[in-house]
């Protein structure tokens, strides 16, 4: 063949391969299932991994939030020589509606309710052999955790309230004030409660007690937070509450270091350094009664540590290591749900209750319980759990309570709505 | 190559001819040499002012036939400047020919498969040529290289860690959140320019994890054009904006950069050697503050300590002792060119090595080149380019974190009494005042990138037909791109914050490998016409086609077994994996009209599809026009029309940009609990129906040349749009994504670029060339659909970069004085300007660059950072404090606790001497005794990069970017790898 021959024929075949390469497919999603894999229709196999996946991300950002609100509650200072607003915005209380105090966790819970309502969407679309039952269960699941993920974010904002209708992206319902998302949150977990009694668990759950029994003890929570203190006794009948049990036992987010695993970043080491820190305020070291157990949360270091004019002498140390669990809520909180729903209608019940926590923490009984009373046993009991900064404010107690350790620091009431919701 | 048309080889065979049939003559004989020793063949001889002329054959020799004497004789060649010899006896004529400042200007790219003359070219291309890219001193990349010498680019170094890292960004913004890194082409071939980080770095210093408002990556991985070895390439062309790119496309929108690599010329082999030595140093250390043991203890209680270990002779400068390195440079280039009738070749071999100035940093590139033409037939034409490279970079552990554990933070934090270092065993001890020991970091981490890669190309290029007054060409092009990555991160278990009891994950090992293949594949035909009347129509049609292939898969493992490094020697072992795959097809059309180079009009579409596109099989169209316009050949300013130039012209064009691979998609992540695995929702809502952006840009021009030509003047202005912007834009985080893609915004650009080149002192033993530039650029966001959002930065309190409607694109936004948000600054430069010098004495040559740019913001973090570890050198200063109560430390975090940023945005003005080169060489007259006269030049000199940077800037360079080369966000600055300056001595030789 003639050289030109040769060119010829290379020159129709490359023409023919470009040729036929004019037509291209769609471009497919390479590394990772669309969201609207679930949401079109839930499959058996597919339930446990939405599951997990909603259980593993309540603990996105745990840390972060805890650390908000244990600082502006004045249960610990957090040092990060690298991010100092720790010790600037927070405890200033001017707060910034795009930083990451805010931000990082109020995305992170939404996210998780993103999930549950995925999931919620799924089932109803699903053709799965999914009975009644199951049904039920599933959609008790996914509104319990809804309504734990918001009432987190809720404690944030307080006052200026949060929205709870949010399946739809593209139409977002409207920030309900504190009170009617209080409102809707107790009702999710009230048709929650009824699926879930219905319906029985789901699987899996790594909590440590039933998602029912996560339910009622939430219920309790929020109704205390409403000041309906018979429902909380109603809830806590069906919850996990145990006067003579394990004050620590309870529902509690998991830890381990597999890769893709989350590690509980709530702990730090004794003695650490001002790159991280978590210190004990001195007022929770100073205030607490002689020879009272909780006040041990708090481990006196080598040398004390000082940054931005601020000195503390303890550590918080409630997590040994990077894998301990940490509480989302405990016997220990629910016994002391008992006694304020009991505090001035039935004080005899009140001083019981009190009193199991404080012979627990080696301290002697009381005769009588008062919000002081209460204030005080649930600041040790719940120390460094994100409760006192809510506690102090729903008894009005903050501006009396709070101690301002600089000239310019301030009580901080609520936090901002975050510039990213577009109002 | 000769820009002859068709009758000028009979018309040189009659001048040839002819004389020697009728006058008496004297015969003269020469040879043509180039500047550099070579011989310069085919160089055209003619006796001024008249049409008498001969051509000198492959070897440079020549002889003419004149009348009588005296004569001047004109010798030009394509590539070097025109010389006027006057002879006045018939004794051999020796001429050295310069290579000309232009020479490589006389032609630019206009189509996929075309190029037109410069003086026709209707858009301002930039070009830069192989001496200007490497004469004066080698580049440490590619992108680097291209600093100063263009109007209409900024190019910002993210880092001055070894390896490259670079963002150029052609006139303006021309994505938010798309790609804004130019399309690079190297010889056809689409060359890949990703930035590939590596795992474990973020699991350490969990850069991320706090307040950045961004997903970018912010452990500064370098980008891939680093990868390309400078020395190999002839000729680079910059398409700046779609005026010029849209033949190119929904790839082109940012601008394309096309390189041509060098060719073998026929004639003698040629051998070139060079070797270069150096070393790089800290452009600008910080200094410590003035500690005193009174100091000492007023702020750290530690008086006692300072003095202690001021007897003992241990406070130590911990910037020298981590940023005082000098860093060996060592580049090795050996070329080997030549070829005969039929085929040439280019072959090339490239060493560079260079440490860093932190110890244990350091980057190595081995190039291989071998460049192939061959004519199978008059007709048809083969060429082959093949590039191998393998490059390796360490890059140490720098940038933003939030656990103080990089080397840069960690530094920031480090008294001089601090003691590091390790004892007689190798052990180090604790920080005492840190979470990470920075030396014992520097001394054993690992943070390495490993590049092999093959860039491969072919074209076939055949005359289907010729005519006297027409031709049709083919050409088909291919071209591969394929590289495997390797990223290891290794952090041993004895350093501090690996430690468990501390909190840390008992050593950490991870391992990344990218295989990545990128190809392309096109045919065009070309068709010229000529009518009688010098009518000429060049008309040409394609299709071309790309793909894509990225595969990352990352091992991360912590809770090492032993001192193991592999990954599968761990308690805990983490996988992700990234792949993408993309195919794009596109077809063009274009014609141009050229009425006697007077006027030279263009039309042309492109019409291109993708499978990243929401609907793939959508074309998308970009049409583009352009008009020039020669003055000077209309004859209205003189009859001359070659002793000046004035051109008017005009382009417009458009060009597309894709969407991120992914933002179709709202995808699940994956994750554990207690060995359950789950999918979560991911922080950014995927939009199905996502376009590509489109830019739309329209530039006029005039460009003059003066004082026959020895002025060149080019003046540019030009105005880009983008429309339907690409946006990852905040969205309402309770709907459970903080993000959403979108196309919902436009922006535009407007700027001008004058451009002055000027042979000072064209002849003689003295010359100098100068050029000067001077360009600007503004940007605004005329459109926003979405709300107003923050791209790169650490929010109001410390100066973010916002998009926001009618303000410019590259705004930084802080909190003032009374908690108002306000615009601080502007990452814009007021302009830029260049100043390139080239002085040539006899066989001395003397060039420099300076890169001024003025104005423009940064948002420095680092300061405020050695000011929380209280050790900044400014710390007891007064000068910043309008009031003058507070000193320069306390007054900064005084401003953080009050949450105003305006401290922190700093204007980064500089003027740097980019490069200075000298250099001697000895031609091969003077080396004719040596080794029998084998040698046809030796080169000796002296260069240096960066050697002057005057700033006011408070850190170490004002050129930095936390973010890498993020579309929208370059200058924020959190505690980088400092930037250095470098000095080489060079020795080449040429055989």
């Amino acid at each position: 063949m003639k050289t030109i021959n040769k060119i010829k024929v290379i020159l129709i075949a490359v023409t023919l391969f470009v040729g036929y390469s004019c037509s291209i497919e769609d471009g497919k999603d390479l590394n990772g299932p669309e969201t609207s894999s679930i949401s079109e229709g839930l499959s058996r196999p597919e339930l446990p991994q939405v599951v997990s996946g909603i259980l593993s991300d309540m603990r996105d950002r745990l840390a972060t939030q805890v650390d908000a609100i244990s600082v502006v509650g004045r249960d610990y200072w957090r040092i990060q020589s690298s991010d100092p607003r720790w010790t600037g915005d927070l405890l200033t209380g001017v707060l910034d509606d795009n930083a990451f105090y805010l931000t990082t966790h109020y995305a992170a819970r939404y996210a998780v309710v993103k999930e549950c309502n995925l999931l919620l969407k799924g089932l109803e679309n699903s053709t799965a052999d999914f009975s009644l039952e199951e049904k039920a269960a599933i959609r008790g699941f996914a509104n319990t955790i809804k309504a734990h993920e918001l009432l987190s974010e809720l404690n944030f904002l307080y006052q200026n309230g949060i929205r709870t209708d949010v399946a739809d992206p593209d139409n977002l319902g409207p920030f309900e004030s504190y009170e009617a998302a209080l409102s809707s949150i107790m009702s999710l977990l009230s048709s929650a409660g009824v699926d879930l009694a219905l319906g029985g668990d789901v699987s899996p759950n790594t909590l440590g007690v039933s998602y029912l029994e996560f339910n009622k003890a939430l219920t309790a929570r929020v109704a205390a937070y409403q000041g309906d203190y018979t429902r909380v006794l109603s809830a806590l009948g069906g919850s996990f509450m145990d006067f003579s049990g394990d004050l620590n036992a309870g529902a509690y987010f998991q830890f381990s270091a597999g890769g893709s695993d989350q590690l509980n970043t709530l702990s730090f080491a004794l003695n650490s350094s001002v790159a991280n820190a978590r210190i004990a305020h001195p007022d929770f070291v100073s205030s607490a009664e002689p020879n009272d157990g909780r006040a041990g949360k708090a481990v006196l270091r080598t040398e004390p540590l000082s940054i931005d004019d601020l000195t503390g002498t303890h550590d918080v140390f409630i997590y040994p290591t990077n894998t301990s669990p940490v509480g989302i809520i405990r016997n220990e909180e629910l016994i002391l749900l008992y006694a304020e729903a009991n505090m001035t209608a039935n004080p005899g019940q009140a001083i019981f209750a009190i009193n199991i926590v404080r012979n627990a923490a080696g301290l002697g009984d009381v005769s009588s319980v008062d919000v002081d009373r209460l204030l005080y046993e649930r600041r040790y009991s719940l120390f460094a759990e994100g409760h006192r900064w809510i506690d102090l404010r729903r008894f009005d107690r903050l501006n009396q309570e709070i101690v301002i350790d600089r000239t310019g620091d301030n009580v901080v009431t609520q936090f901002p709505i975050p510039q990213n919701e577009g109002l | 190559m000769k820009q002859k048309n068709s009758n000028s080889g009979f018309f040189l065979l009659f001048l040839l001819v002819f004389p020697c049939l009728v006058y008496s003559q004297t015969a003269l004989s020469g040879k043509v040499n180039s500047d550099m020793g070579e011989t310069v063949p085919f160089a055209t001889v003619i006796q001024k002012g008249t049409s008498n002329g001969v051509t000198a054959d492959v070897d440079g020799n020549f002889s003419i036939n004149v009348e009588n004497l005296p004569v001047t004789l004109v010798f030009s060649s394509l590539g070097f400047e025109t010389i006027e010899q006057s002879v006045v006896s018939n004794s051999p004529i020796n001429i050295t020919m310069s290579e000309s400042a232009q020479a490589l200007e006389e032609v630019v790219v206009t189509g996929l498969a075309s190029s037109v003359k410069r003086s026709n070219s209707a858009n301002s291309v930039a070009t830069v040529s192989a001496d200007e890219l490497t004469g004066r001193t080698p580049p440490q990349t590619l992108d680097g290289a291209l600093a100063g010498k263009f109007p209409g680019a900024q190019i910002t170094a993210a880092s001055g860690a070894p390896g490259g890292g670079m963002s150029v960004k052609l006139r303006g913004v021309t994505s938010i959140n798309g790609n804004g890194q130019p399309l690079y082409i190297i010889d056809g071939v689409y060359v890949n320019n990703n930035s590939v980080y590596a795992g474990g770095l973020n699991d350490v210093s969990n850069a991320a994890g706090g307040g950045a408002s961004s997903t970018d990556s912010q452990d500064n991985a370098s980008n891939r054009i680093a990868d390309i070895n400078p020395e190999d390439i002839a000729n680079i062309e910059i398409l700046k904006g779609a005026s010029a790119s849209a033949i190119y496309g929904s790839r082109a929108a940012a601008g394309v950069i096309i390189i041509t690599t060098k060719k073998g010329k026929q004639g003698k082999t040629k051998v070139n050697f060079s070797q270069a030595v150096g070393w790089n140093e800290a452009v600008n250390l910080l200094g410590q503050r003035n500690w005193t043991a009174s100091l000492a203890e007023s702020i750290f209680g530690e008086g006692d300590l300072y003095t202690a270990a001021a007897n003992a002779g241990t406070l130590t400068d911990y910037e020298k002792e981590i940023y005082g390195e000098k860093g060996f440079i060592t580049n090795t280039n050996v070329s080997v060119s030549g070829g005969g009738e039929k085929t040439t070749f280019f072959g090339a071999f490239t060493n560079n090595q260079e440490d860093g100035i932190v110890k244990r940093t350091g980057a190595l590139k081995r190039s291989f080149r071998l460049n192939l033409d061959h004519k199978i037939t008059k007709d048809v034409k083969l060429s082959v380019t093949s590039n191998y490279i393998k490059s390796s970079a360490d890059r140490g552990f720098f940038n933003n974190d939030n656990t103080n554990t990089t080397i840069g933070i960690s530094n920031l934090f480090t008294r001089p009494w601090d003691y590091l270092f390790p004892d007689e065993n190798g052990n180090y001890p604790d920080h005492p005042n840190n979470s990470s020991n920075q030396l014992h970091t520097r001394d054993v981490m690992t943070n390495n990138e490993t590049v092999s890669r093959l860039i491969a190309g072919g074209s076939l290029d055949v005359n289907l037909f010729r005519t006297d007054n027409q031709n049709l060409r083919l050409m088909l092009r291919g071209g591969v791109d394929t590289y495997t990555l390797k990223t290891t991160v290794f952090f041993p278990r004895d350093l501090q914050f690996m430690d468990p009891a501390v909190g840390g994950v008992d050593g950490l090992s991870s391992e990344g490998t990218t295989q990545n293949t990128d190809s392309n594949f096109s045919g065009f035909l070309v068709h010229n016409y000529n009518t009688n009347n010098n009518l000429g129509f060049t008309t040409q049609a394609g299709l071309t086609k790309e793909t894509f292939s990225q595969n990352t898969v990352r091992v991360t493992s912590t809770g090492l077994i032993a001192s193991e490094t592999n990954v599968d020697q761990a308690a805990n072992v983490g996988v992700d994996q990234f792949r993408l795959e993309q195919e794009d097809f596109g077809f063009f059309a274009q014609e141009e009209i050229n009425y006697q180079d007077k006027i030279i009009g263009t039309l042309g579409v492109r019409g291109d599809k993708s499978s990243n596109n929401g609907d793939a099989n959508e074309l998308f169209y970009y049409p583009k026009a352009s008009l020039a316009v020669n003055l000077n050949k209309f004859g209205l300013f003189g009859n001359d029309t070659e002793m000046y130039k004035v051109k008017l012209r005009g382009a417009y064009g458009e060009a597309g940009n894709f969407a991120p691979n992914g933002a179709l998609f709202t995808t699940y992540l994956n994750t554990s609990i207690l060995g359950n695995v789950g999918i979560i929702v991911p922080a950014t809502l995927g939009d199905p129906s996502i376009q590509p952006e489109r830019q739309k840009e329209l530039e006029f021009g005039v460009d003059l040349g003066l004082f026959n030509n020895r002025v060149n003047l080019e003046f540019t202005s030009y105005n880009k749009k983008v429309e339907d912007l690409i946006l990852q834009a905040d969205n309402e985080p309770s709907s459970g994504y903080s993000f959403r893609w979108a196309n919902a915004g436009s922006l535009e650009n407007k700027g001008f670029e004058v451009g002055l080149n000027a042979s000072v002192i064209p002849d003689g033993q003295f010359t100098w060339d100068t050029g000067i530039t001077y360009f600007t650029n503004r940007s605004e966001i005329t459109e926003l659909t979405v709300n107003s959002f923050d791209t790169q930065g650490f929010g109001t309190g410390l100066g973010t970069f916002r998009i926001e409607e009618g303000k410019s694109a590259t705004q930084i936004v802080g909190n003032d004085a009374n908690g108002n948000v306000v615009a601080l600054g502007d990452a814009e430069p007021d302009f830029q300007m260049s100043f390139n010098n080239n002085l040539v004495y006899k066989n001395l040559s003397l060039s420099f660059l300076f890169h001024w740019k003025k104005g423009g913001d940064n948002v420095n973090l680092s300061r405020l950072l050695s000011d929380f570890g209280q050790t900044s050198a400014d710390y007891d200063n007064f000068d910043l404090d309008p009031s003058g109560a507070l000193s320069n430390g306390d007054y900064r975090i005084a401003s953080f606790r009050a949450g105003i940023a305006e401290p922190f945005v700093e204007d980064a003005s500089y003027l740097k001497l980019r490069e200075i080169g000298l250099y001697y060489t000895v031609g091969e007259k003077m080396l004719s005794g040596v080794l029998g006269g084998n040698i046809d030049y030796v080169k000796l000199g002296f260069s240096g990069h960066n050697l002057i940077n005057v700033f006011d800037y408070n850190s170490y360079d004002p050129e930095v970017s936390n973010f890498g080369s993020t579309a929208a966000g370059i200058g924020i600055e959190v505690a980088p790898f400092p930037s250095s300056k470098r000095f080489m001595f060079h020795l080449s030789i040429g055989l």
